[in-house]
């Protein structure tokens, strides 16, 4: 097997700028190259090497592996060397981007390629190069000569002895290739043996004649320490000043005669006068400079800033990969950056926009405006504007609105849609007794509104959105949830109470993105209940999976504010943002450059320069003041508690004494006293002799906690159950106070860098805060009202841009939850993709309607009550779901022509979701607690069937709260549910996938939870009413399908009746429970049917 | 039918593939054929990828835990020889260095193609000829959920749908009686990463995996949570029927509701034929010995693999086994001398036995057996008895479904540290599975959050199909 192919190594490319300007056009001067100096100045910004680089001067090299034996070996030449760099794939010619960050930028930056093999190492501090060959490779440090003239060099290696010694050589060379190496010139080398002492090596090596492109390596291999093989590890330190005397500085390329032809060549047939992707034009400089999407396609003397090396250096482009630039032409490029984009002529191509007018002009991202009501033939079917434009819609096809549902079926749909439960058999016979008016259908769509199980329902449909879990971290295992839960579930809560109390969706958004920055809770002597519910409203950002308490890697911490961005722009914006974190974004206009801005407001609170994990940013639901009371509250308490104690162990003491001294008394007087005083010492403080004593005597004269208590007089037995009685008191009076899962900026703002690749340790230039161009240029965040000291008020900002009627973005917040809402009631949103409204996603089936909607529903305060009120009373809503059996003459057959229901000509049939199906049954069997909120209902795990389950139902359990009240895991969901698709969540669910599978089936036929439920809703109807099977039947039917059995159906479940009474009895019961069993069995029949798994 | 992609969405709603119509509003609405990328196949039917298929079925017995890559199938005379040297490699998990540790292990060349196995899998070695082995296997994470995560799912970070999900979203099943994505495991144990091994993700939960079990009822919820009588279910079922079918009238167009009534029936032959079909004492004495079910060390796996067998035969598409305990087996970071043999004891006879049995049962062609776990182990020692988890290098095993056999395919360095040679990475194994099914691991998508996701994601990961493997 080849041997140069064993050790892919880890390799990492620094280079640095010169120490001089090379701008001057001098042709002659003396210019200076210390190592050290370039370093201690650079090493202290973030990154030195993003900084001032013209073109790459230091290479990091090592050699792949040594040959030779031990005393003779050399390292190889024969090209066999890798890059220092974690991401290196090629070799001269082109700039580093394996600078490592360690996990706080506190510490100095180090680069160290000895991350995985703790050898072959480099270690970059201020002012230090240290170098640590392993003991297969030698480190090469390398200087590249950007200039020609006559150079002199003086340097030395300084060796700190560990293990081995090492050999070092200085070489002169040219331009190493991949495939020949490398023929050096030697000009110095030197042993540092093993040894104690701190060695140094001198070298100098004056008067070389040197070209541009030349190379001075310094070499460090490992030696042995004279016994075995070489050691890694060693540090030698090196530190080397290059002066070039009469340097000649070349002449800068020329774009018209050196740039221009490589870009025609491999640029312009995507960036010329026919296409310019990405809207990047590089015709001229003018046109580079103004840039495409991403910025400016370079910056003038800063090549390291410039797009267009980026890319190429990266091998993004050009796109066709035998396209590549020579190093050369790379070296031409970067020169050119380097010198300020000379040219000769100024060129006047005119730059493409940053967005096209396709894009700004895409629906979603247009300003709503006023839109007029449309008119319909049909204005008796007009029950609320919305009708206006189904029907306008509806008629230019030759369709209308099917007929109104009946009242029960509307009864029916329009509970669960409201509350997520069924009417109940009381309401049902209410709504029945009042007859067909639709004025009564009102008054049952404001008193379920009111209901607070609408916040229950309408919670639900936020919280998917959110991705909200009550777990924080891992929730990977089966089993109890790893995750970190406490008082996590008080952002339900808020949202919950937020529905109901219809708090408009700006502000609801406002206090979710930036709750803490609208309060000044940091200074607050105590928590008003809108501080904390605003604290509380933050738990929102708060939703994504966060690993960082068991592991806080730098990618897994970016992952978390990767992940929090990407979920604001789907959630709140019905855009996808994830693209645009690597690249800019191939289908939306999202330069990369937007996402990061975007990023910028939330860096200050999600801040990994000063990352709080999930566990350190709980905040208590206190102020600190009132922390610091009930600290000390409690101190005084422990005081108290400690003195009643050591009361209390005084006289226990005493007695013990006592009853010790007299058990001494059992032991032989030779060894008493030796074992009273081995007895009075500490175990660790007992000689070998006392230890003995203890372990053999000890339990002869061990005195038990109830001798005590029998030889404690009465008078003391009093005292200390009093003593005792105080404590207990003390104890209770302790205070306590919650947690909240709370977003807050921590630490001043950090500086947001782009990151090439979306790879945090590459990262590029600075993206300042801001939004989405795409909405208007002008979307610099640092321009809007900070808070001040405490908080960047970039979030607030951020949201006022959201939520600012007449603001661009949010005419499409609007959208994204109109549609949403819709999508709820109907079925399918407007837009059928409801978490995607950009480009790349579904057009709405009704714009007009949409934007007529969205913009109602800004203009008239965002409430969501409102909104959904004004859908359920039209008559789309309230039209039937059944096809209407006899086409009207002169009508199309609807059936034919819009299969899928696209134009809303009849009421889409929709599958219960899970919990709406659960809390039905649970319901309908008398169990159900409508209690809201508290802490989560923990689960059951069998191990044994992998089933997740609720708790069973027993006599702790007479009563079951909604299933949003039960834990809600990401992955773990109860067995039932998740068969029934409630569905994973890793992001937010913006739209639940219903499927129909022989599992569910099974489950409803089999599962315990149903069939203890049916033989609950059995019993009670038993309990209600001495009925007859008839009365059972129409009082089961009322419960579950809230309607009344028709003839047929009346006489297949009373045959049905007989038919298990009579199975049941063979079977040994006894004629009642043969009774309440069958009347079970038909209940869970009546669960499994089609008619209650469909909302009518 | 053909692949989801090229189907309508009305096609594809519908589960009972009647003719509708044209669906004009919705031709009118597509125009610019964005409304047609969201179509996507939500039933388990059969149907075809792409490309032609040169396996029906998958076998993932997954090695929870990591076995060690040169004890047991990458031999490395280098190691032994520099036994006690200290080199420049860490322990991943203990972040120390402690000396290369040579195999404890021999290993012998088996069969024509002269593989080199270990003394440990005597069995496994029996079908060196029938075997590929990629030594070049590598990816990032060290830690088991990671780990095991990446390769069930082609990402380090859980939630993605698992490989098993994609594969029968893409081709559905060949038996509706039982679940198309199967994962069998001992009821004792669930491993790192739990259930998240076989999850659909955020692809609809009917391709999510379905565990069925060896002993007892092999489905959750096959048989009523408590008894009935005779007849009882019967008896429902007739009326369930009946309502179901009464209600239908009123929404003839709504292939839905046919698709559940159907379910039911379907749902009541499995509770018949599953048992019985599952039902491994049907198997002949010969057969059963041959998966060790007579042995107390190998029973329990051989029972799974047998099931796996049965469940292929059947038409059931992806089987997942996973290791036998304990938690995370063949995670020896300490005392490898013994556990190893003993872990070893259990699994290699039941996984040859496989490999034999649907050879001679004309099933090995069409179906491919991977053999795997998240990770390999360390060339160095930790504790001095064991070693660490590796990811940069470890070895599966392929087998059937044309791949190569008696093959070796990419290398490790001397010591068995990193994949050097021909490297394969997790997203390159999964495209290549994809690719003998059928399916072009490009082209197998589905919408999520505005982005057409796949199981290799190939634009992030440069996912390809590993040619030189395939037959």
């Amino acid at each position: 097997m080849d041997a140069g192919i064993h050790w892919v190594c880890l390799a990492l490319w620094v280079s640095f700028a010169v120490s001089v300007s090379a701008d001057d056009p001098m042709p002659t001067r003396t210019m200076t190259w210390s190592l050290r100096d370039e370093f201690r100045t650079k090493a202290a910004r973030e990154n030195p090497n993003s900084d001032l680089m013209e073109q790459p001067v230091w290479h990091f090299l090592r050699t792949t592996q040594s040959e030779g034996p031990l005393e003779t070996r050399r390292w190889l030449r024969d090209g066999r060397y890798a890059l220092l760099t974690e991401k290196g794939d090629s070799v001269f010619g082109l700039p580093f981007d394996g600078w490592i960050y360690r996990l706080t930028p506190a510490e100095s930056p180090v680069v160290s390629a000895a991350m995985e093999d703790g050898a072959g190492g480099l270690v970059v501090r201020r002012g230090e190069i240290v170098v640590a060959p392993g003991p297969e490779h030698a480190v090469i440090v390398a200087w590249e000569s950007p200039v020609s003239g006559t150079l002199d060099i003086r340097g030395n290696f300084e060796h700190a002895q560990a293990s081995s010694g090492v050999a070092w050589y200085v070489e002169r060379g040219s331009c190493p290739e991949l495939e020949r190496g490398f023929e050096p010139v030697p000009l110095a080398s030197g042993q540092l043996k093993f040894g104690t002492e701190m060695q140094r090596g001198d070298f100098a090596a004056l008067g070389q004649k040197i070209e541009v492109g030349d190379f001075v390596f310094f070499i460090v291999d490992a030696l042995a320490d004279g016994t075995t093989a070489p050691f890694p590890g060693d540090g030698t330190r090196l530190d080397v000043t290059l002066e070039v005397h009469d340097a000649f500085v070349p002449p800068p390329p020329s774009f018209e005669k050196d740039i221009l032809p490589l870009l025609v060549a491999n640029c312009h047939d995507c960036h010329g006068g026919n296409l310019q992707e990405a809207r990047l034009d590089l015709r001229t400089p003018a046109a580079i400079l103004r840039g495409g999407e991403g910025g400016p396609a370079a910056v003038p003397g800063r090549p390291t800033h410039s797009l267009l090396l980026e890319r190429v250096l990266a091998g993004e482009m050009p796109l066709d990969k035998n396209a590549r630039l020579s190093p050369d032409q790379v070296q031409l490029l970067q020169r050119w950056i380097a010198r300020g984009l000379p040219h000769e002529s100024a060129g006047s191509t005119v730059a493409a926009p940053l967005f096209s007018e396709a894009e700004r002009e895409h629906w979603a991202f247009r300003p709503l405006r006023s839109i007029p009501l449309p008119s319909s033939r049909a204005m008796a079917k007009v029950a609320q504007p919305v009708d206006q434009f189904l029907l306008a819609r509806l008629e230019s096809e030759g369709m209308t609105l099917s007929p109104r549902a009946d009242q029960r079926t509307l009864l029916r749909r329009v509970t669960f849609d409201l509350t997520g439960l069924p009417p109940t058999p009381e309401e049902l016979v209410e709504f029945e007794t009042k007859g067909d008016d639709e004025g009564s259908y009102e008054q049952m769509v404001d008193r379920l509104l009111n209901s607070p199980q609408f916040g229950v329902r309408w919670g639900r449909y936020w919280l998917d959105v959110a991705g909200y879990t009550d777990t924080v971290t891992f929730d990977e295992d089966f089993g109890a949830p790893v995750g970190f839960i406490e008082g996590k579930w008080r952002y339900r809560d808020y949202v919950v109470n937020a529905l109901n109390a219809d708090k408009p969706y700006d502000q609801f958004l406002l206090e979710q993105l930036a709750g803490d920055e609208l309060v000044d809770w940091r200074n607050a002597a105590s928590y008003t209940p809108e501080i904390t519910e605003k604290l509380v409203a933050t738990g929102f950002l708060r939703t994504v999976e966060d690993l960082t308490v068991d592991d806080p890697r730098p990618f897994v911490i970016w992952s978390v504010v990767h992940e929090t961005v990407e979920h604001v722009g789907s959630s709140v914006l019905g855009l996808t943002l994830q693209c645009a974190r690597c690249h800019g974004h191939k289908f939306e206009p999202i330069p990369q450059r937007d996402y990061y801005s975007l990023m910028a407001g939330f860096t200050p609170a999600l801040n990994p320069a000063n990352w709080k994990n999930a566990r350190k940013r709980l905040l208590p639901d206190v102020s600190a003041p009132v922390l610091a009371e009930i600290q000390k509250h409690n101190g005084d308490i422990d005081r108290q508690v400690a003195q009643f104690q050591q009361e209390i162990d005084a006289v226990r003491q005493k007695r013990s004494q006592t009853l010790r001294q007299q058990k001494l008394l059992t032991v032989p007087e030779s060894v008493r006293a030796d074992l009273q005083s081995a007895l009075d010492l500490a175990a660790d403080k007992q000689d070998a002799i006392q230890k003995y004593l203890v372990e053999k005597l000890g339990p002869l004269v061990r005195v038990e906690p109830a001798e005590i208590d029998a030889a404690l007089t009465e008078e003391e037995t009093a005292k200390l159950k009093q003593r005792a009685d105080e404590i207990a008191r003390a104890n209770g009076q302790r205070r306590s106070h919650g947690w909240i899962h709370a977003v807050y900026d921590v630490g001043p703002p950090p500086s947001t860098l782009l990151f090439k690749r979306g790879q945090f340790d590459m990262p590029g230039r600075e993206a300042p805060p801001g939004f989405l161009r795409v909405f208007g240029e002008s979307s610099d965040l640092s321009t809007l009202a900070s808070l001040g000291s405490t908080s960047s008020g970039r979030r607030l900002a951020l949201a006022r841009w959201l939520t600012t009627a007449d603001s661009p973005a949010s005419s499409l917040v609007a959208r994204v939850m109109v549609n949403r809402v819709w999508q709820q009631l109907f079925g399918q949103g407007l837009v059928a993709t409801s978490d995607n409204l950009g480009l790349s996603g579904a057009r709405p089936t009704h714009p007009e309607l949409l934007d007529w909607l969205a913009g109602d529903f800004r203009a008239q305060g965002w409430s969501v009550k409102r909104l959904i009120r004004q859908l359920v009373l039209s008559n789309a809503y309230c039209q039937q779901s059944a096809a209407p059996s006899n086409i009207s003459e002169g009508t199309l057959d609807a059936a034919k022509f819009d299969p899928e229901n696209l134009l809303l000509w009849r009421m889409n049939l929709r599958r219960l979701d899970a919990e709406s199906l659960r809390d039905a049954v649970v319901a309908n069997s008398g169990r159900l607690d409508p209690q809201l909120g508290g802490p989560p209902v923990s689960l059951v795990y069998d191990l044994a069937s992998g089933a997740v389950s609720e708790p069973p139902i027993n006599e702790q359990n007479l009563t079951a709260r909604r299933s949003l009240f039960l834990l809600q895991r990401r992955h773990y969901n109860p067995t039932f549910l998740a068969v029934l698709d409630k569905p994973t969540v890793t992001r937010g669910v913006c739209q639940r996938d219903y499927s129909a599978t022989a599992q569910q089936s099974l489950t409803l036929l089999n599962d315990r939870f149903l069939i203890e439920h049916a033989e609950r809703c059995a019993r009670r109807l038993e309990a209600d009413a001495e009925l007859d099977i008839s009365a059972a039947i129409e009082m089961l039917y009322r419960l579950v399908l809230s309607r009344l059995p028709d003839d047929g159906e009346r006489t297949w479940c009373g045959d049905f009746l007989s038919e298990q009474m009579a199975l049941h009895q063979q079977a040994g019961h006894s004629a009642e429970p043969a009774r309440w069993k069958s009347l079970a069995a038909l209940c869970q029949v009546l669960w499994g049917s089609n008619e209650f798994l469909y909302l009518p | 039918m053909n692949f989801p992609i090229a189907m309508t969405r009305r096609q594809l709603l519908s589960d009972t593939g009647l003719g509708l119509g044209t669906a004009a509003v919705a031709t009118l609405l597509a125009q610019d054929g964005r409304a047609e990328a969201f179509s996507v196949a939500k039933n388990l039917l059969p149907r075809k990828g792409q490309l032609p298929a040169h396996a029906k079925s998958v076998i993932l017995l997954f090695q929870n835990g990591g076995p060690s890559q040169m004890d047991l199938f990458d031999p490395k005379p280098e190691l032994t020889r520099r036994h006690g040297e200290t080199v420049s490699i860490m322990n991943a998990m203990a972040g120390n260095s402690e000396a290369l540790m040579a195999s404890p292990f021999k290993f012998e060349r088996r069969g024509e193609s002269g593989i080199e196995f270990s003394e440990l899998l005597p069995h496994l070695g029996e079908q060196a000829d029938r075997l590929c082995l990629v030594r070049s296997m590598f990816h990032e994470d060290p830690n088991h959920p990671g780990g095991t995560y990446m390769l069930c799912s082609g990402n380090r970070r859980p939630g993605r749908p698992s490989m098993g999900s994609w594969v029968i979203y893409g081709l559905g099943s060949e038996n509706q009686n039982l679940p198309a994505f199967v994962c069998l495991r001992d009821p004792a144990v669930f491993h790192s990463g739990g259930s998240m091994q076989v999850t659909n993700g955020w692809l609809p939960s009917l391709f999510r995996g379905t565990e069925l079990r060896t002993e007892g009822d092999p489905v959750l919820n096959l048989k009523p949570a408590t008894a009935r009588p005779p007849g009882a279910q019967e008896s429902s079922l007739r009326l369930l029927s009946r309502l179901n079918e009464h209600h239908r009238r009123n929404y003839p167009e709504e292939s839905e509701l046919e698709a559940r009534i159907r379910n039911y029936e379907l749902a009541s032959r499995m509770q018949l034929a599953a048992a019985s079909e599952l039902d491994l004492s049907g198997e002949s004495q010969e057969t059963q010995r041959l998966y060790g079910l007579d042995d107390a060390a190998t029973a329990s796996y051989g029972r799974q693999c047998l099931m796996a067998r049965r469940l292929v035969e059947r038409g059931v598409r992806f089987v997942q086994i996973l290791a036998p305990p304990p938690h995370n087996s063949w995670d020896h970071h300490g005392d490898l001398k013994s556990r190893l043999p003993a872990l070893c004891q259990k699994v290699d006879r039941p996984s040859a036995a496989l490999i034999v049995d649907l050879a001679r049962r004309g099933l090995l062609d069409s179906t491919i057996v991977l053999w795997v776990g998240e990770f390999g182990r360390m060339p160095i020692s930790q504790a001095r008895t064991g070693r660490d988890h590796n990811p940069h290098g470890f070895t599966a095993i392929l087998a059937g479904g044309g791949f190569k056999s008696g093959h070796i395919h990419g290398a490790t360095d001397e010591f068995g540290y990193k994949a050097v040679v021909d490297r394969v990475s997790v997203p390159d194994l999964h495209g290549t599975l994809l690719w003998q099914l059928g399916i072009d691991h490009a082209r197998l998508t589905y919408p999520h959050h505005g982005r057409a996701e796949s199981l290799t994601d190939p634009d992030v990961t440069g996912a390809r199909v590993v040619e030189e493997i395939l037959a």
